[in-house]
Protein backbone atom coordinates (compact mmCIF):
# COMPACT_ATOMS: atom_id res chain seq x y z
CA UNK A 1 0.00 0.00 0.00
CA UNK A 2 1.45 3.52 -0.93
CA UNK A 3 1.00 6.58 0.91
CA UNK A 4 -2.03 7.85 -0.75
CA UNK A 5 -3.84 5.05 -0.56
CA UNK A 6 -3.12 5.30 3.54
CA UNK A 7 -4.54 8.49 3.59
CA UNK A 8 -7.80 7.97 2.80
CA UNK A 9 -7.99 4.75 5.63
CA UNK A 10 -9.40 5.46 8.96
CA UNK A 11 -6.85 5.39 12.03
CA UNK A 12 -8.54 1.44 12.74
CA UNK A 13 -6.81 0.06 9.11
CA UNK A 14 -3.76 1.94 9.38
CA UNK A 15 -3.42 0.05 13.07
CA UNK A 16 -4.42 -2.80 11.74
CA UNK A 17 -1.91 -2.72 8.56
CA UNK A 18 0.67 -1.48 11.49
CA UNK A 19 0.18 -4.94 13.27
CA UNK A 20 1.08 -6.82 9.72
CA UNK A 21 4.18 -4.97 9.97
CA UNK A 22 3.21 -2.30 7.21
CA UNK A 23 5.65 0.70 8.50
CA UNK A 24 4.61 3.34 5.60
CA UNK A 25 0.54 2.71 7.36
CA UNK A 26 2.61 3.35 10.33
CA UNK A 27 3.90 6.41 8.80
CA UNK A 28 0.71 7.61 7.78
CA UNK A 29 -0.96 7.73 11.45
CA UNK A 30 2.34 9.34 12.86
CA UNK A 31 1.75 12.22 10.01
CA UNK A 32 -1.64 12.52 10.97
CA UNK A 33 -1.64 12.97 15.01
CA UNK A 34 2.00 13.99 15.21
CA UNK A 35 0.50 17.62 15.33
CA UNK A 36 -1.59 17.67 18.05
CA UNK A 37 0.22 15.09 20.31
CA UNK A 38 3.53 17.24 20.33
CA UNK A 39 1.46 20.51 20.99
CA UNK A 40 -0.17 18.36 24.11
CA UNK A 41 3.44 17.28 24.92
CA UNK A 42 4.35 21.10 24.29
CA UNK A 43 1.67 22.32 26.70
CA UNK A 44 2.95 19.45 29.75
CA UNK A 45 6.39 19.89 29.25
CA UNK A 46 6.93 23.68 28.17
CA UNK A 47 9.59 23.14 26.52
CA UNK A 48 10.27 22.48 22.89
CA UNK A 49 12.80 19.95 22.98
CA UNK A 50 11.53 17.86 25.74
CA UNK A 51 7.84 18.02 23.78
CA UNK A 52 9.86 16.14 20.53
CA UNK A 53 11.69 13.61 22.63
CA UNK A 54 8.35 12.71 24.15
CA UNK A 55 6.68 12.55 20.91
CA UNK A 56 9.11 10.44 19.44
CA UNK A 57 9.38 8.10 22.13
CA UNK A 58 5.60 8.24 22.17
CA UNK A 59 5.35 6.98 18.98
CA UNK A 60 8.28 4.26 19.43
CA UNK A 61 6.79 2.55 22.22
CA UNK A 62 3.30 3.00 20.66
CA UNK A 63 4.78 0.76 17.39
CA UNK A 64 6.07 -1.82 19.60
CA UNK A 65 3.15 -1.68 21.94
CA UNK A 66 0.47 -1.98 19.03
CA UNK A 67 -0.69 -5.58 19.87
CA UNK A 68 -1.95 -3.55 23.41
CA UNK A 69 -3.98 -1.31 22.09
CA UNK A 70 -7.61 -3.07 21.44
CA UNK A 71 -9.15 -0.29 19.87
CA UNK A 72 -10.95 0.55 22.97
CA UNK A 73 -10.41 4.42 23.13
CA UNK A 74 -9.26 6.02 19.70
CA UNK A 75 -5.72 6.04 18.68
CA UNK A 76 -5.10 9.40 18.89
CA UNK A 77 -6.51 9.04 22.79
CA UNK A 78 -4.30 5.94 23.02
CA UNK A 79 -1.32 8.03 21.90
CA UNK A 80 -2.95 10.91 23.93
CA UNK A 81 -2.44 8.72 26.86
CA UNK A 82 1.07 7.64 26.32
CA UNK A 83 2.21 11.52 25.79
CA UNK A 84 0.84 12.74 29.01
CA UNK A 85 2.59 9.93 30.78
CA UNK A 86 5.78 10.45 29.15
CA UNK A 87 5.57 14.24 30.08
CA UNK A 88 4.79 13.25 33.76
CA UNK A 89 8.00 11.25 33.43
CA UNK A 90 9.91 14.17 31.76
CA UNK A 91 8.55 16.73 33.93
CA UNK A 92 9.57 14.41 37.44
CA UNK A 93 12.91 14.12 35.52
CA UNK A 94 12.97 17.99 35.17
CA UNK A 95 14.77 19.35 38.72
CA UNK A 96 13.98 23.11 37.56
CA UNK A 97 11.05 23.65 39.41
CA UNK A 98 11.94 26.88 40.57
CA UNK A 99 10.21 28.56 37.89
CA UNK A 100 6.63 27.08 38.51
CA UNK A 101 7.37 27.97 42.78
CA UNK A 102 7.52 31.28 41.24
CA UNK A 103 4.00 31.44 40.22
CA UNK A 104 2.45 28.95 42.50
CA UNK A 105 -0.70 29.15 43.09
CA UNK A 106 -1.20 29.11 46.72
CA UNK A 107 1.56 30.92 48.18
CA UNK A 108 1.27 34.79 48.43
CA UNK A 109 3.58 36.09 45.94
CA UNK A 110 7.18 37.48 47.22
CA UNK A 111 8.16 40.44 46.17
CA UNK A 112 11.72 41.67 45.88
CA UNK A 113 12.40 42.03 49.57
CA UNK A 114 11.13 38.68 50.37
CA UNK A 115 8.06 40.53 51.82
CA UNK A 116 4.75 38.40 50.90
CA UNK A 117 2.73 41.06 49.31
CA UNK A 118 -1.22 41.10 49.97
CA UNK A 119 -3.55 39.68 47.88
CA UNK A 120 -3.59 41.36 44.35
CA UNK A 121 -5.38 44.58 44.09
CA UNK A 122 -9.24 43.70 42.38
CA UNK A 123 -8.05 44.34 38.97
CA UNK A 124 -10.01 43.05 36.07
CA UNK A 125 -8.67 40.94 33.53
CA UNK A 126 -9.37 43.10 30.86
CA UNK A 127 -6.22 45.01 31.07
CA UNK A 128 -4.77 42.07 29.58
CA UNK A 129 -6.75 43.19 26.25
CA UNK A 130 -4.42 46.83 26.37
CA UNK A 131 -1.04 44.68 26.64
CA UNK A 132 1.00 43.33 24.22
CA UNK A 133 -0.10 39.95 22.62
CA UNK A 134 3.24 38.49 23.04
CA UNK A 135 3.37 39.26 27.08
CA UNK A 136 0.12 38.11 27.47
CA UNK A 137 0.45 35.16 26.05
CA UNK A 138 4.33 34.66 28.18
CA UNK A 139 2.55 34.95 30.95
CA UNK A 140 -0.66 32.75 29.97
CA UNK A 141 1.64 30.11 29.40
CA UNK A 142 3.52 30.68 32.19
CA UNK A 143 0.10 30.69 34.17
CA UNK A 144 -0.49 26.87 32.64
CA UNK A 145 3.29 25.63 33.24
CA UNK A 146 2.35 26.44 37.04
CA UNK A 147 0.03 24.38 37.13
CA UNK A 148 -0.40 20.95 39.23
CA UNK A 149 0.47 18.42 36.55
CA UNK A 150 -3.11 16.75 37.30
CA UNK A 151 -5.03 19.96 36.28
CA UNK A 152 -2.99 21.26 33.68
CA UNK A 153 -3.42 17.78 32.01
CA UNK A 154 -7.06 18.11 32.19
CA UNK A 155 -7.02 21.94 30.71
CA UNK A 156 -4.36 21.08 28.15
CA UNK A 157 -6.68 18.35 26.94
CA UNK A 158 -10.14 19.61 27.17
CA UNK A 159 -9.81 23.28 26.62
CA UNK A 160 -6.36 23.53 24.04
CA UNK A 161 -6.91 20.28 22.43
CA UNK A 162 -10.89 20.22 22.80
CA UNK A 163 -11.28 16.75 23.52
CA UNK A 164 -14.53 15.57 24.72
CA UNK A 165 -14.59 14.71 28.35
CA UNK A 166 -15.32 11.35 27.47
CA UNK A 167 -11.92 11.18 25.51
CA UNK A 168 -10.44 13.71 28.64
CA UNK A 169 -11.47 10.84 31.14
CA UNK A 170 -9.95 7.74 28.72
CA UNK A 171 -6.57 9.50 28.45
CA UNK A 172 -6.06 10.31 31.97
CA UNK A 173 -8.29 7.24 33.16
CA UNK A 174 -10.19 9.40 34.84
CA UNK A 175 -14.13 9.26 35.77
CA UNK A 176 -15.71 12.22 34.06
CA UNK A 177 -16.62 14.02 37.38
CA UNK A 178 -13.59 14.03 38.49
CA UNK A 179 -12.25 15.79 34.94
CA UNK A 180 -14.99 18.72 35.36
CA UNK A 181 -13.85 19.13 38.31
CA UNK A 182 -10.63 19.01 38.06
CA UNK A 183 -11.14 21.28 34.78
CA UNK A 184 -13.23 24.04 36.68
CA UNK A 185 -10.58 24.34 39.26
CA UNK A 186 -7.85 24.77 36.64
CA UNK A 187 -9.63 27.08 35.03
CA UNK A 188 -10.40 29.54 38.11
CA UNK A 189 -6.12 28.55 38.99
CA UNK A 190 -5.35 30.35 35.52
CA UNK A 191 -7.43 33.10 35.88
CA UNK A 192 -6.23 34.01 39.63
CA UNK A 193 -2.63 33.07 38.22
CA UNK A 194 -3.27 36.09 35.93
CA UNK A 195 -4.61 38.59 38.39
CA UNK A 196 -1.57 37.74 40.37
CA UNK A 197 0.66 38.44 37.32
CA UNK A 198 -1.09 41.43 36.64
CA UNK A 199 -0.72 42.88 40.09
CA UNK A 200 2.96 42.06 40.41
CA UNK A 201 4.72 45.61 39.51
CA UNK B 1 -16.31 31.40 51.94
CA UNK B 2 -17.32 27.94 51.64
CA UNK B 3 -20.33 29.21 50.00
CA UNK B 4 -17.81 31.64 47.94
CA UNK B 5 -15.30 28.80 46.80
CA UNK B 6 -18.49 26.89 46.16
CA UNK B 7 -19.94 29.55 43.51
CA UNK B 8 -16.46 29.91 42.18
CA UNK B 9 -16.31 26.51 40.52
CA UNK B 10 -19.67 26.50 39.38
CA UNK B 11 -18.94 29.68 37.46
CA UNK B 12 -15.87 28.22 35.51
CA UNK B 13 -18.50 25.49 34.97
CA UNK B 14 -20.87 28.46 34.05
CA UNK B 15 -18.58 29.86 31.65
CA UNK B 16 -18.58 27.45 29.45
CA UNK B 17 -22.05 26.09 29.29
CA UNK B 18 -21.31 23.59 31.37
CA UNK B 19 -23.74 23.56 34.41
CA UNK B 20 -26.82 21.71 34.94
CA UNK B 21 -29.60 23.90 33.93
CA UNK B 22 -30.67 23.90 37.82
CA UNK B 23 -27.54 25.12 38.87
CA UNK B 24 -27.56 28.02 35.98
CA UNK B 25 -30.63 29.44 37.36
CA UNK B 26 -29.17 29.55 40.86
CA UNK B 27 -26.25 30.80 39.97
CA UNK B 28 -27.92 33.59 37.52
CA UNK B 29 -30.03 34.73 40.86
CA UNK B 30 -26.75 34.78 42.71
CA UNK B 31 -24.87 36.87 40.23
CA UNK B 32 -27.71 39.50 39.98
CA UNK B 33 -27.16 40.43 43.14
CA UNK B 34 -23.10 40.06 43.52
CA UNK B 35 -21.06 42.29 41.55
CA UNK B 36 -17.65 40.54 42.56
CA UNK B 37 -18.84 37.12 41.97
CA UNK B 38 -20.04 39.41 38.15
CA UNK B 39 -16.71 40.52 37.84
CA UNK B 40 -14.96 37.42 38.93
CA UNK B 41 -16.90 35.83 35.76
CA UNK B 42 -15.51 38.63 33.64
CA UNK B 43 -11.84 37.48 34.58
CA UNK B 44 -12.78 33.75 34.25
CA UNK B 45 -13.85 34.41 30.83
CA UNK B 46 -11.07 36.51 29.71
CA UNK B 47 -8.67 34.05 31.21
CA UNK B 48 -10.48 30.80 29.47
CA UNK B 49 -10.72 32.75 25.61
CA UNK B 50 -6.59 33.39 26.37
CA UNK B 51 -6.22 29.62 27.12
CA UNK B 52 -8.18 28.68 24.13
CA UNK B 53 -6.56 30.91 21.73
CA UNK B 54 -2.89 29.97 22.59
CA UNK B 55 -1.40 29.28 19.10
CA UNK B 56 -0.22 25.87 18.74
CA UNK B 57 3.63 25.04 17.65
CA UNK B 58 4.47 23.25 15.03
CA UNK B 59 6.39 20.15 15.46
CA UNK B 60 10.22 20.38 14.03
CA UNK B 61 10.18 18.87 10.63
CA UNK B 62 12.56 16.35 10.84
CA UNK B 63 10.15 14.51 13.75
CA UNK B 64 8.18 12.27 11.58
CA UNK B 65 11.19 10.90 9.93
CA UNK B 66 13.33 10.37 13.00
CA UNK B 67 10.17 8.69 14.33
CA UNK B 68 9.82 6.21 11.38
CA UNK B 69 13.86 6.13 11.35
CA UNK B 70 13.18 4.93 14.65
CA UNK B 71 10.53 2.70 14.12
CA UNK B 72 12.21 0.79 10.98
CA UNK B 73 15.79 -0.18 13.26
CA UNK B 74 13.50 -1.14 15.51
CA UNK B 75 11.32 -3.67 12.99
CA UNK B 76 14.74 -4.86 11.55
CA UNK B 77 16.00 -5.54 14.93
CA UNK B 78 13.29 -7.53 15.84
CA UNK B 79 12.95 -9.57 12.80
CA UNK B 80 16.64 -10.03 12.90
CA UNK B 81 16.18 -11.48 16.72
CA UNK B 82 13.43 -13.49 15.54
CA UNK B 83 15.95 -15.40 13.51
CA UNK B 84 18.94 -14.98 16.18
CA UNK B 85 17.27 -16.48 18.19
CA UNK B 86 16.83 -20.01 16.19
CA UNK B 87 20.38 -19.68 14.29
CA UNK B 88 22.38 -17.22 16.32
CA UNK B 89 23.91 -19.91 18.57
CA UNK B 90 24.44 -22.22 15.51
CA UNK B 91 26.56 -19.30 13.78
CA UNK B 92 28.76 -18.20 16.70
CA UNK B 93 28.58 -19.63 19.65
CA UNK B 94 29.02 -23.55 18.03
CA UNK B 95 31.66 -22.97 16.43
CA UNK B 96 33.68 -21.61 18.47
CA UNK B 97 32.48 -24.18 21.02
CA UNK B 98 32.79 -26.86 18.95
CA UNK B 99 36.40 -25.44 17.50
CA UNK B 100 38.10 -25.11 21.29
CA UNK B 101 36.26 -28.99 21.69
CA UNK B 102 37.98 -30.09 19.14
CA UNK B 103 41.20 -28.58 19.63
CA UNK B 104 41.06 -30.14 22.95
CA UNK B 105 40.19 -33.14 21.79
CA UNK B 106 42.82 -33.83 18.92
CA UNK B 107 45.96 -32.53 20.80
CA UNK B 108 44.67 -34.83 23.79
CA UNK B 109 44.27 -37.55 21.41
CA UNK B 110 47.68 -36.39 19.66
CA UNK B 111 49.33 -36.36 23.32
CA UNK B 112 48.42 -39.74 24.66
CA UNK B 113 49.12 -41.31 21.26
CA UNK B 114 52.40 -39.64 21.66
CA UNK B 115 53.03 -40.95 25.26
CA UNK B 116 52.16 -44.65 24.23
CA UNK B 117 54.22 -45.00 21.66
CA UNK B 118 57.44 -42.98 23.22
CA UNK B 119 57.49 -45.74 25.88
CA UNK B 120 57.11 -48.58 23.24
CA UNK B 121 59.19 -47.40 20.48
CA UNK B 122 62.80 -47.47 21.89
CA UNK B 123 62.70 -51.21 22.45
CA UNK B 124 60.77 -51.49 19.13
CA UNK B 125 62.93 -49.63 17.05
CA UNK B 126 65.88 -51.07 18.16
CA UNK B 127 64.70 -54.74 17.61
CA UNK B 128 63.01 -53.36 14.05
CA UNK B 129 65.56 -53.67 11.03
CA UNK B 130 65.61 -50.33 9.13
CA UNK B 131 63.72 -51.77 6.56
CA UNK B 132 61.05 -51.80 9.33
CA UNK B 133 57.49 -50.85 8.13
CA UNK B 134 57.15 -47.56 7.08
CA UNK B 135 54.08 -46.67 9.29
CA UNK B 136 56.66 -47.43 12.32
CA UNK B 137 59.09 -45.46 10.60
CA UNK B 138 57.24 -41.82 10.31
CA UNK B 139 55.95 -42.39 13.69
CA UNK B 140 59.36 -41.65 14.70
CA UNK B 141 60.59 -39.69 12.18
CA UNK B 142 57.57 -37.56 11.10
CA UNK B 143 56.50 -36.97 15.01
CA UNK B 144 59.78 -35.90 16.42
CA UNK B 145 60.25 -37.44 18.99
CA UNK B 146 63.36 -36.30 19.37
CA UNK B 147 66.87 -38.09 19.71
CA UNK B 148 66.76 -38.70 23.62
CA UNK B 149 64.05 -41.05 22.67
CA UNK B 150 66.22 -43.46 20.38
CA UNK B 151 69.73 -44.24 22.15
CA UNK B 152 72.01 -43.69 18.80
CA UNK B 153 75.40 -45.19 19.63
CA UNK B 154 74.21 -49.23 19.34
CA UNK B 155 70.82 -48.61 17.40
CA UNK B 156 71.62 -47.88 13.88
CA UNK B 157 68.32 -48.72 12.58
CA UNK B 158 66.37 -45.70 13.42
CA UNK B 159 68.88 -42.91 12.05
CA UNK B 160 69.14 -44.89 8.91
CA UNK B 161 65.18 -45.07 8.70
CA UNK B 162 65.45 -41.57 9.70
CA UNK B 163 67.52 -40.43 7.23
CA UNK B 164 66.00 -42.28 4.48
CA UNK B 165 63.55 -40.33 4.23
CA UNK B 166 65.54 -37.56 3.01
CA UNK B 167 66.32 -38.82 -0.23
CA UNK B 168 62.50 -38.82 -0.85
CA UNK B 169 62.36 -35.41 0.11
CA UNK B 170 61.44 -35.09 -3.70
CA UNK B 171 58.34 -36.77 -3.59
CA UNK B 172 56.52 -34.10 -0.99
CA UNK B 173 53.57 -36.66 -0.72
CA UNK B 174 55.20 -38.64 1.33
CA UNK B 175 55.13 -37.84 5.16
CA UNK B 176 51.62 -36.84 4.62
CA UNK B 177 50.73 -39.86 2.90
CA UNK B 178 52.33 -42.06 5.30
CA UNK B 179 50.51 -39.86 8.50
CA UNK B 180 47.42 -40.43 6.53
CA UNK B 181 48.39 -44.39 6.77
CA UNK B 182 48.53 -43.79 10.25
CA UNK B 183 45.43 -41.94 10.52
CA UNK B 184 43.43 -44.12 8.84
CA UNK B 185 44.75 -47.01 11.29
CA UNK B 186 45.57 -45.46 14.19
CA UNK B 187 45.40 -48.46 16.43
CA UNK B 188 47.69 -50.49 14.21
CA UNK B 189 50.41 -48.42 14.79
CA UNK B 190 50.84 -49.11 18.55
CA UNK B 191 50.48 -52.73 17.73
CA UNK B 192 53.07 -53.45 15.48
CA UNK B 193 56.03 -51.98 17.20
CA UNK B 194 54.61 -53.38 20.08
CA UNK B 195 54.97 -57.15 18.84
CA UNK B 196 58.76 -57.24 18.78
CA UNK B 197 59.26 -55.48 21.82
CA UNK B 198 60.17 -58.14 24.14
CA UNK B 199 62.74 -59.03 21.80
CA UNK B 200 66.75 -58.36 22.90
CA UNK B 201 67.33 -55.02 21.85
CA UNK B 202 70.92 -55.36 21.29
CA UNK B 203 71.44 -58.11 18.70
CA UNK B 204 69.85 -56.25 15.63
CA UNK B 205 70.50 -59.65 12.68
CA UNK B 206 68.76 -62.23 14.63
CA UNK B 207 65.45 -60.30 15.25
CA UNK B 208 64.91 -59.38 11.11
CA UNK B 209 65.25 -63.17 10.74
CA UNK B 210 62.69 -63.89 12.91
CA UNK B 211 60.87 -60.65 12.16
CA UNK B 212 60.69 -61.48 9.09
CA UNK B 213 59.32 -65.76 9.39
CA UNK B 214 57.23 -65.01 11.65
CA UNK B 215 55.16 -62.44 8.81
CA UNK B 216 53.55 -64.15 6.61
CA UNK B 217 53.83 -62.16 3.88
CA UNK B 218 57.61 -62.83 3.70
CA UNK B 219 57.68 -64.26 0.62
CA UNK B 220 56.65 -61.13 -0.35
CA UNK B 221 60.18 -59.14 -0.70
CA UNK B 222 61.83 -61.71 -2.12
CA UNK B 223 59.05 -62.38 -4.93
CA UNK B 224 58.86 -58.53 -5.77
CA UNK B 225 62.52 -58.33 -5.75
CA UNK B 226 63.21 -61.34 -8.39
CA UNK B 227 60.53 -59.84 -10.38
CA UNK B 228 61.80 -56.29 -10.27
CA UNK B 229 65.64 -57.46 -11.33
CA UNK B 230 63.79 -59.44 -14.06
CA UNK B 231 62.13 -56.68 -15.31
CA UNK B 232 64.88 -54.14 -14.96
CA UNK B 233 67.84 -56.08 -15.68
CA UNK B 234 70.97 -54.07 -14.40
CA UNK B 235 69.36 -51.11 -14.11
CA UNK B 236 70.67 -49.31 -11.49
CA UNK B 237 68.75 -50.42 -7.94
CA UNK B 238 69.19 -47.62 -6.19
CA UNK B 239 68.07 -44.59 -8.13
CA UNK B 240 65.00 -46.43 -9.39
CA UNK B 241 63.46 -47.96 -6.13
CA UNK B 242 62.20 -44.73 -4.15
CA UNK B 243 59.95 -44.22 -7.89
CA UNK B 244 59.18 -48.24 -7.45
CA UNK B 245 58.60 -48.22 -3.47
CA UNK B 246 56.21 -44.95 -4.23
CA UNK B 247 53.88 -46.66 -6.20
CA UNK B 248 53.68 -49.70 -4.46
CA UNK B 249 53.27 -47.29 -1.41
CA UNK B 250 50.33 -45.86 -2.65
CA UNK B 251 48.76 -49.43 -3.63
CA UNK B 252 48.95 -50.37 -0.34
CA UNK B 253 47.47 -47.39 1.19
CA UNK B 254 44.76 -48.32 -1.64
CA UNK B 255 44.44 -51.61 -0.42
CA UNK B 256 44.27 -50.99 3.52
CA UNK B 257 41.66 -48.58 2.72
CA UNK B 258 39.34 -51.52 1.37
CA UNK B 259 40.30 -53.98 3.35
CA UNK B 260 39.12 -54.61 6.95
CA UNK B 261 41.51 -54.01 9.28
CA UNK B 262 42.43 -57.35 10.41
CA UNK B 263 43.62 -58.22 7.06
CA UNK B 264 44.86 -54.58 6.47
CA UNK B 265 47.44 -55.36 8.79
CA UNK B 266 49.15 -58.01 6.32
CA UNK B 267 50.90 -55.71 3.66
CA UNK B 268 52.93 -54.22 7.02
CA UNK B 269 55.60 -56.46 7.22
CA UNK B 270 55.47 -56.86 3.08
CA UNK B 271 56.42 -53.22 3.81
CA UNK B 272 60.56 -53.40 4.01
CA UNK B 273 60.66 -54.43 0.07
CA UNK B 274 58.69 -50.91 0.14
CA UNK B 275 61.67 -49.27 2.18
CA UNK B 276 64.05 -50.99 0.05
CA UNK B 277 65.89 -47.52 -0.99
CA UNK B 278 67.97 -49.29 2.77
CA UNK B 279 69.58 -51.10 0.73
CA UNK B 280 72.72 -50.71 -1.62
CA UNK B 281 72.54 -53.85 -3.77
CA UNK B 282 75.96 -54.92 -5.57
CA UNK B 283 76.09 -57.05 -8.37
CA UNK B 284 79.76 -59.13 -9.03
CA UNK B 285 80.87 -61.49 -12.04
CA UNK B 286 83.10 -63.56 -9.83
CA UNK B 287 86.47 -64.55 -11.28
CA UNK B 288 86.13 -67.48 -8.90
CA UNK B 289 82.39 -68.24 -8.20
CA UNK B 290 82.94 -71.53 -6.35
CA UNK B 291 84.32 -70.16 -3.99
CA UNK B 292 82.44 -66.78 -3.82
CA UNK B 293 80.38 -66.76 -0.57
CA UNK B 294 83.73 -66.98 1.33
CA UNK B 295 85.84 -64.43 -0.24
CA UNK B 296 82.88 -62.02 -0.09
CA UNK B 297 81.74 -63.01 3.28
CA UNK B 298 85.81 -62.60 4.15
CA UNK B 299 85.67 -58.90 2.04
CA UNK B 300 82.34 -57.97 4.02
CA UNK B 301 83.56 -58.47 7.86
CA UNK B 302 87.22 -57.04 7.01
CA UNK B 303 85.14 -53.71 5.80
CA UNK B 304 83.50 -53.79 8.80
CA UNK B 305 80.40 -55.25 7.78
CA UNK B 306 77.93 -57.76 9.17
CA UNK B 307 76.53 -60.41 7.37
CA UNK B 308 72.81 -61.07 7.83
CA UNK B 309 72.32 -65.02 7.74
CA UNK B 310 68.93 -65.04 6.02
CA UNK B 311 68.16 -68.89 5.30
CA UNK B 312 65.36 -67.78 2.96
CA UNK B 313 67.81 -65.87 0.39
CA UNK B 314 69.00 -67.73 -2.58
CA UNK B 315 72.70 -69.04 -1.91
CA UNK B 316 74.25 -66.10 -4.28
CA UNK B 317 72.93 -63.71 -2.33
CA UNK B 318 74.21 -62.41 0.78
CA UNK B 319 73.04 -59.86 3.23
CA UNK B 320 75.05 -57.86 5.23
CA UNK B 321 75.52 -54.25 6.92
CA UNK B 322 78.12 -51.74 6.52
CA UNK B 323 78.92 -48.62 8.24
CA UNK B 324 78.67 -46.23 4.97
CA UNK B 325 81.75 -45.03 5.85
CA UNK B 326 83.82 -48.16 4.33
CA UNK B 327 81.60 -48.82 1.27
CA UNK B 328 84.32 -47.63 -1.08
CA UNK B 329 86.66 -50.44 0.58
CA UNK B 330 84.52 -52.87 0.67
CA UNK B 331 83.94 -51.99 -3.50
CA UNK B 332 87.63 -52.24 -3.71
CA UNK B 333 87.94 -55.43 -1.80
CA UNK B 334 85.15 -57.14 -4.12
CA UNK B 335 86.95 -55.40 -7.13
CA UNK B 336 89.62 -57.74 -6.61
CA UNK B 337 87.55 -61.25 -6.27
CA UNK B 338 85.44 -59.93 -9.33
CA UNK B 339 83.73 -57.10 -11.53
CA UNK B 340 81.75 -54.81 -9.67
CA UNK B 341 78.88 -54.76 -12.96
CA UNK B 342 76.87 -52.09 -11.27
CA UNK B 343 78.66 -49.47 -9.35
CA UNK B 344 76.21 -48.70 -5.95
CA UNK B 345 76.15 -45.17 -4.67
CA UNK B 346 78.50 -44.00 -2.01
CA UNK B 347 77.16 -40.73 -1.22
CA UNK B 348 74.49 -39.33 0.68
CA UNK B 349 73.82 -43.03 2.41
CA UNK B 350 72.90 -43.56 5.93
CA UNK B 351 75.35 -44.23 8.74
CA UNK B 352 74.76 -47.77 7.87
CA UNK B 353 73.58 -49.60 5.24
CA UNK B 354 71.77 -52.64 4.26
CA UNK B 355 73.56 -54.48 1.52
CA UNK B 356 72.57 -57.44 -0.87
CA UNK B 357 75.23 -58.77 -3.11
CA UNK B 358 74.55 -61.02 -5.70
CA UNK B 359 76.94 -63.10 -7.93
Amino acid sequence: MNMDAHGTLGDEALVAACRRGDTSAFECLVLRHQHMLFNVALRMTGIHDDAADVVQDAFVAAWSKLADFRGEARFSTWMTAIVINLSRNRIRQRTASEKRSAYSLNAPLPDADGEMLPDPPGMGLSVLEQMEEAEVRQMVRRCIDALDSGFREVLVLRDMQEMSYEEVGSALNLREGTVKSRLFRARDAIKECLKRALGKP
Amino acid sequence: MNNHDDIREKLSAYCCGDLAPKDRTLLEDHLAGCASCRADLDDLRIALRLVRTTPESEPPPWLAARIMARVREQQQRESRSWLQRIFFPLHVKLPIEVAALLLVCVSGYYLARNVETGMNQPAAERSLPATTPETAAPAGAVKGEGPAAVPAGPVPQLPAARKEHQPEGSAPVQPAASQSVEETAPQRVPAAPGKPSPQPAFAPAPPLVKEERRAPAVEAPAATDKSFEKTRGFAPAATDIPAAAETKKKALRKDERNLPATEAVRPAPGAPAGAAPAEVRIRLRMTAPASAPGTIREALVRSGGTVVEDDTLPPEIIRARLPSGRMDELLERLGRLGTVLDQPRTRDLPEVVEIKISW
